[in-house]
């Protein structure tokens, strides 16, 4: 194919905006799936993401089109996670692309993740090319969202295609622009190869599969091929290109192509996402920019319920690892759950998403504890030390001092709400930075915050006091000194270790006393009365009790009916089965889960 | 031996707490066809020649069976079992449905215990549970039971009623213990799923209340000579109620009638809820347990009683030996341990549904 006639992009989106959609429409009218095949949202085939409406991986297509014009295009296109968990992928995934459709729902109008997604395109020099979808909607109104669009992002959009891509309407148009608007891509067939890895998946056949976009050189079958962050080589096995359904083979690709790479990599940290491939024979002089390893933000213990099934676990997060290089996970344990591991997750959705897929996806009843950050604490002896696990935190008695990440939050939410959300964050000890209006009805409110208290339930504290209207997005700012303390909590009087975390000294009490109420709640009466109560150092602050059961008791016996009753029985052995005895009290999973949302 | 107990699908007016299986008696056809048709299922075993000890009318409201049905009904079973000469013959009776004519024709048919539904001394109670009778009814019923020549008299209590005070409880059963029964059990009031009860918005009494009426009722019926021998059971020395025995002690019984449950031959059947397939022939019958572990029926059913368990009959049974490292565990608030024996204190059971799933 002729570079001319190539176009690599991608499109961005807010959740619910009609991105997948879009992409469906697209794949039907470039016939690149028989329609038969076709099966709604056929870019984002995990169960969650279809359910969720959101991409997790990105994933990567190449589709024929034939323009008005009558000339023969090829179209790669890249789809991004839409969420900031994953904004490094997003950033690679984008400076694998020429442009982006910016898809923007008629009724809407443009959200906090679309505006970070659609700077970071900015950024990396990409053509925009926008685009109002849902035009069949009662409620668009297409002009005053292409007003907002030049208002709040600053390109042109008054002649943005008005589409429906539910409807099926102006798809074409779409990809006219994308030929019109978005330029070929660049670059030297002879040259050195350098390839950008975007995407990585483990197939158990091939081994790892990388997707790549080759920015210099050719690639042939057969290569010797080096990973420049990683230094591991390989030898190319299979090249070729991602059809919807599946991959085909080819002799080499070329410099401005899209596609992928089969090498029996065993390991898919070798194969990092950012990272640049060259070949390991005639290296380039040096690699693509742009590169990092990314790093977990977010911590939590993740344990079986049923402490049997700790191998089953270990299997389950070795394979979801597979496929996954940004979930880092290391045994520990603890003395009220147990064995288990600790998790370190790019963000909250990447640890809901994680969790989720190992109690789906591997059938596995899991306790979770609270979500941490990493603290960084400075000792007496000039020592500092990184603490992600609040049983680690350090005496205070040698705590010099403590500093905790903070993030530069932007909350998108309609005018009626400002002051909900002002409340909450002034709540999370958000500092207010300022505020700006997208339009005369939608503010969008910069605030820092301290990581920890969004990690907790920040954005379904949101979610409730906006009625789901506001979004959400942060980038990490550093580190910033703070009060901390460890709030430990004690249940008929021992530490329940997998309970502790660490909270600003303000917000102890309040915070202790609401995972006490919380607890008394959801542990059920034992044959004696158990003390709840939280504690810093040694001092208490709060304490429920949970009163001894006094009755539980079948009465009468139906005419002999036996069986009915041993089944009852047998069913409240069953759910103590499920229940983990801390000391002589029993604690069903619930009560670990109903400590991670107070704000309910 | 083993009992046999007759289930009597028929009530006047439905209960609202109530979720057993009974129908409303339209008309004495309707009653006569019923009794024929258990008849005939009783003809089944025939030739198996059981011998029987007991034999229990329970409903639904067994009084209303005329005289000449249960004459017919005792009958009938005599000539398809063996029914010791001594056998205890109870039969459930509704107080609103007894008359002495009608309790002096159950004597002659070979009834000799009567166990009266009176649950409360109190109108309005009686009212708000949807019962027929008020308690000067209930107390003339137990009068015309005893001058009939009943010497076995028993009436259930109900207590935890919607409204009830602890001090309501102990007027219940000083009341009813005054009408000079021989056995009384007390129920604590549980509202069923699909029964009127459940869908209405009852100010019942919590937990705690709850037990401090339940442990108040077992003072004072030991002090007034009952003894305690069952969580819901009590009695005159020498009047424990043979027939529920065999369900706590796990020895078979048959059932007979829509509804009923049987445990025969080691294997645990019933018959659906199903009057109009019965009626009609139907074979209704399932049976839910082949397999039964004796070891754990047995732990699960004595230590209602409070004899409670020999731990070498639970072993010989296949019970596991960690029996009394588990029971210590629990304590002696709840646990009796001594020597061979263990038993529920009434705390315990109170709470014996905890205990039982531990133990299991």
């Amino acid at each position: 194919m002729n570079r001319e006639n190539i176009r690599n992009f991608c499109i961005i989106a807010h959740i619910d905006h009609g991105k997948s959609t879009l992409a469906d429409r697209i794949l039907e009218l470039t016939s690149t799936v028989e329609l038969r095949e076709m099966e709604d949202q056929l870019l984002d085939d995990m169960d969650i993401e279809r359910e969720r409406g959101i991409t997790i991986k990105a994933r990567a297509v190449r589709l024929n089109y034939k323009s008005e014009s009558g000339e023969e295009y090829v179209f790669n296109l890249i789809d991004t996670p839409g969420h900031v968990d994953f904004n490094y992928e997003v950033s690679r995934s984008l400076a694998a692309c020429e442009g982006a459709v910016l898809v923007v729902d008629a009724s809407q109008g443009i959200e906090a993740q679309t505006l970070a997604n659609t700077y970071l395109a900015i950024e990396h020099d990409l053509e925009i090319v926008a685009v109002v979808n849902k035009i069949d909607l009662p409620s668009a109104d297409p002009d005053r969202v292409c007003r907002e669009i030049e208002d709040v992002i600053g390109i042109p959009a008054l002649d943005a295609p008005r589409i429906s891509a539910k409807m099926g309407t102006n798809i074409r148009e779409v990809l006219e622009r994308v030929i019109s608007d978005i330029p070929c891509p660049v670059g030297d067939e002879k040259a050195p190869l350098k390839a950008l890895i975007f995407d990585s998946v483990y197939d158990q056949y091939k081994g790892v599969i990388v997707y790549v976009r080759i920015v210099e050189g050719t690639l042939k079958v057969g290569d010797n091929i080096r990973f420049m962050a990683t230094g591991a080589e390989f030898q190319t096995v299979e090249v070729g290109y991602m059809g919807a359904k599946n991959l085909t083979q080819v002799s080499e690709i070329k410099a401005g192509e899209v596609g992928y790479i089969a090498a029996s990599i065993k390991d898919i940290g070798d194969t990092r996402v950012g990272d640049t491939v060259t070949n390991a024979d005639s290296p380039c002089d040096k690699p693509l920019e742009g590169y990092k390893k990314v790093n977990p933000m977010v911590f939590s213990g993740i344990y079986p319920v049923d402490g049997a099934k700790y191998p089953d676990l270990r299997d389950a997060l070795d394979k979801l690892h597979l496929n996954d290089a940004s979930l880092s996970f290391e045994p520990e344990t603890s003395i009220a759950l147990g064995f288990g591991f600790r998790c370190g997750f790019l963000g909250l959705l990447h640890m809901e998403i994680i969790q989720e897929r190992l109690e789906r996806e591997y059938n596995l009843d899991l306790i979770t504890t609270a979500p941490s950050v990493i603290y960084k604490v400075n000792m007496t002896n000039g020592e500092t030390v990184y603490i992600d696990n609040p049983t680690n935190y350090p005496d205070p008695a040698v705590i010099q001092s403590a500093e905790e990440p903070v993030v530069n939050a932007h909350i998108y939410s309609p005018s009626d709400f400002i002051g909900n959300v002002m409340e909450l964050c002034q709540e999370r000890r958000g500092v207010f930075k300022d505020m700006r209006y997208l339009d005369e009805s939608r503010a969008d409110l910069h605030y820092v915050l301290p990581l920890n208290e969004i990690v907790y339930d920040f954005f379904d504290a949101l979610k409730s006091r906006t009625k789901g209207y506001a979004s959400f997005d942060y980038e990490i700012k550093g580190y910033e000194q703070s009060r901390l303390v460890k709030l430990d909590i004690l249940l008929n009087g021992d530490i329940v270790d997998a309970l502790s975390f660490i909270v600003h000294a303000d917000k102890a009490y309040a915070r202790g006393r609401r995972i006490c109420e919380k607890l008394k709640e959801n542990i059920p009466r034992q044959l004696f009365e158990v003390p709840i109560q939280a504690a810093i150092g040694g001092k208490i602050i709060a304490r429920e009790t949970i009163k001894a059961l006094r009755k539980d008791v079948l009465a009468k016996c139906y005419g002999g009916d036996i069986t009915r009753k041993k089944k009852l029985l047998e069913k409240q052995k069953e759910g103590k089965k499920r229940m983990r005895r801390l000391g002589s009290v029993e604690v069903p999973q619930e009560a670990f889960m109903s400590v991670l949302k107070l704000d309910e | 031996m083993i009992g046999l107990y007759i289930h009597v699908p028929f009530c006047k007016r439905k209960c609202p707490y109530c979720d057993f299986y009974s129908v409303e008696a339209k008309n004495d056809e309707l009653l006569d066809a019923y009794v024929y048709r258990l008849l005939e299922e009783a003809d089944g075993y025939k030739s198996r020649r059981v011998k029987v000890d007991s034999v229990y009318f329970g409903g639904g409201t067994p009084s209303l069976l005329s005289q000449k049905q249960i004459d017919k009904i005792l009958n009938g079973l005599n000539k398809c079992f063996y029914i010791d000469n001594n056998a205890e013959v109870t039969a459930e009776v509704n107080p609103s449905s007894a008359d002495y004519n009608k309790l002096l024709g159950y004597i002659g048919a070979g009834i000799n215990r009567i166990s009266f539904g009176i649950q409360s001394s109190s109108d309005r109670e009686l009212n708000a549970l949807g019962r027929l009778h008020n308690f000067k009814q209930a107390e003339n019923a137990v009068y015309a039971a005893k001058k009939a020549g009943f010497e076995n008299i028993s009436a259930d209590i109900m207590i935890a009623l919607p409204g009830q005070t602890g001090a309501g409880v102990e007027k219940s059963v000083e009341d009813i213990i005054n009408l000079g029964v021989q056995h009384i059990s007390c129920y604590i009031l549980k509202v069923e799923d699909n029964t009127p009860y459940a869908k209405m918005n009852l100010s019942l009494p919590d937990d705690d209340e709850c037990a401090d009426m339940y442990l108040r009722m077992c003072d004072i019926l030991k002090s007034s000579g009952f003894d305690h021998y069952e969580i819901s059971n009590f009695s005159k020395p020498g009047y424990e109620s043979r027939h529920n025995l065999k369900y706590w002690r796990a020895e078979e019984y048959i059932g007979l009638g829509v509804s009923s449950h049987s445990y025969f031959d080691s294997v645990r059947y019933f018959n659906k809820r199903d009057l109009p397939a019965y009626l009609n022939g139907d074979n209704i019958r399932v049976t839910e347990d082949m397999n039964i572990d004796k070891a754990k029926e047995y732990l699960m059913l004595s230590l209602r009683l409070s004899e409670g368990i020999s731990v070498k009959k639970y072993l010989s049974l296949g019970g596991g030996n960690d029996i009394y490292l588990k029971s210590e565990s629990i304590g002696n608030r709840f646990l009796k341990i001594h020597n061979d024996n263990i038993s529920l204190t009434e705390e315990g059971f109170l709470v014996s549904n905890e205990i039982i799933s531990r133990l299991l």
